[in-house]
């Protein structure tokens, strides 16, 4: 189990600062949502964790050791790009045998039966890999890597609905049977909601959330009713997220669900219900 | 097996391929001298095999980077590793190669009048000079293949142009420079090359596989700057 250390990382590409001192702890054996609008430093962000670009302060340390050209710990990660790294004249079986090589707990059958799941030709060279098979092979390989932590950068680029259903069942089934850390940066967020333990959520490089979804989900509601109603039950309230349509309001009120007022909400007529996450970081990242 | 030869098994791997192509053809082409000799009236000579060696190993010095070092970040590689790894690759291709014509070289000449690079240089060849001077010569090829692509891999726009630019700017300093010292620099260069590579005095190609082994390690050690902070680029 390792966990990640981020100590006052910043990162600048020329005078664009994309990530601005970052500090946080990721615990082992968890799945993280990381989560930030185009340009958050998402990306950045897991570039840095697998010392693919440097920092320019700061670090990321994992079991006390930094990342830095660090062997042993660069081995314990296996780093879903969303771009393809791999070389596109080989073939996927040939990718499988070489990762096998590179990660000694690679599973090749666990490999071949998620590339029959998927559909996926391993006779196939990756450059004729359409995008959704090109996501799915590297998702294969992520998984049957075995690595203690695996991240993932956007793993469903490309796939239809089936198949993200199905790789979402298989990471929580890998998971469930070997449990890591994982890390998925997506835009989804919706999808992947029901696969997540905790949240990272960045805005313009700076972390503004890291939290475990039950928590932060806990920490509002969602009050939706006739529009003058709501305006007066959110008076002195803080707020966020306001949708209309027609005379029906919706707001995601910030306050914890066990301080909502039931009585209040009767008297004007107000429906509560769960917040949705997707809503929640469209009002936290705006 | 640890990582660095991991990395240079993969290397080997990208190479043999090419490596396979490259010897069919210099197998054909021998052939057909062969063949051309025994039909010929007249004594058919043939020699320089190893000029073309030279313009692969350093393509495969060019090629050896990026594609290898893109896959190798995709299993979180260490670019220390990967440096050693792909080094050890590269001289295990020149061994491997410099072999392979010293072997085809004996063939050769003891059917045809063939001479090597080795022999037209230095006048006589032993199999021994031979196999280590080409030895040599392939190694520094296959090095200055690589170091030529790290810089292109690491330059941008007006980098890309200054190593363009450079090499071609300081042949015209160095004509320049020769005319006004009457051709005292172009002397002074050839001197030190044939010093160095053994063609003065004694002429020995030991003299010359030693040059070349340490112009190929300065090589070797000047790509590990650009490589100890290369990012993974698309």
């Amino acid at each position: 189990m390792k966990t990640i250390e981020v100590k006052e990382l910043t990162k600048y590409y020329k005078t664009n600062k994309a990530l601005d001192c970052l500090n946080f702890t990721i615990e082992p054996g968890k799945i993280y949502g990381l989560l930030g609008r185009n340009g958050a430093g998402k990306t950045t962000l897991l570039n840095l964790m697998t010392g693919r670009i440097f920092p320019t302060e700061g670090e990321i340390r994992i079991d006390g050791e930094n990342v830095h050209e660090n062997d042993k710990v660069l081995g314990s990660i296996f780093y879903m790009t969303e771009k393809n790294l791999y070389p596109v004249e080989e073939r996927v079986k040939n990718i499988f045998k070489w990762s096998r090589r590179f990660y000694p707990k690679f599973d090749m059958e666990y490999a071949r039966d998620l590339a029959d799941k998927f559909g996926l030709d391993t006779n196939k060279k990756v450059k004729n890999l359409s995008t959704g098979y090109t996501s799915i092979f590297k998702a294969v390989t992520a998984l049957a890597s075995n690595a203690d932590i695996m991240l993932f950068d956007e793993p469903v680029l490309g796939l239809d609905a089936n198949h993200r259903d199905m790789l979402y069942k298989e990471l929580l089934a890998n998971y469930a049977q070997n449990p890591r850390t994982i890390i998925i940066s997506t835009h989804l967020i919706e999808e992947v909601a029901r696969v997540l333990e905790e949240v990272i959520i960045i805005k313009e490089g700076k972390l503004i959330v890291k939290s475990p979804v039950e928590e932060l989900l806990a920490c509002s509601y969602t009050a939706t009713g006739e529009a003058s109603k709501i305006d007066k039950y959110i008076e002195g309230r803080k707020y966020t997220g306001i949708e209309q349509t027609g005379n029906l309001k919706s707001v995601i009120v910030l306050e914890d669900i066990k301080e909502r007022n039931t009585g209040l909400a009767k008297e004007l007529g107000i429906d509560f219900s769960k917040t949705e996450l997707q809503k929640l970081f469209i009002s936290l990242t705006n | 097996m640890g990582t660095t030869l991991k990395v240079t098994k993969y290397q080997l791997y990208s190479f043999y391929k090419a490596v396979l192509v490259f010897y069919i053809i210099i197998l054909m082409v021998s052939l057909g001298t062969i063949a051309l000799a025994v039909k010929a009236t007249e004594e058919v000579s043939f020699g320089g095999l190893g000029t073309a060696t030279i313009i692969f190993i350093s393509i495969a010095g060019m090629d050896c980077f990026k594609t290898g070092f893109k896959f190798m970040m995709a299993n979180n590689v260490s670019r220390r590793r990967f440096y050693y790894g792909n080094l050890i690759a590269l001289v295990v291709l020149a061994a491997f190669m410099a072999l392979a014509d010293t072997a085809l070289s004996a063939i050769l000449s003891s059917v045809i009048r063939y001479q090597s690079l080795t022999g037209q240089l230095y006048g006589f060849s032993n199999y021994t000079a031979e196999y280590l001077w080409s030895f040599g010569l392939y190694t520094l090829a296959a090095c200055m293949g690589w170091f030529i692509s790290m810089l292109y891999y690491r330059a941008d726009g007006v980098m890309k142009m200054v190593v363009f630019i450079t090499p071609l700017a300081a042949g015209i300093m160095f004509a320049f420079i020769d005319r006004q010292t009457g051709g005292q620099l172009g002397r002074t260069v050839i001197g030190f090359i044939g010093r160095a590579m053994g063609l003065t005095g004694g002429r020995s190609p030991f003299i010359g596989f030693l040059s070349l082994l340490i112009a190929a390690a300065v090589l070797a050690v000047l790509c590990y700057i650009p490589i100890r902070r290369a990012p993974v680029k698309e």
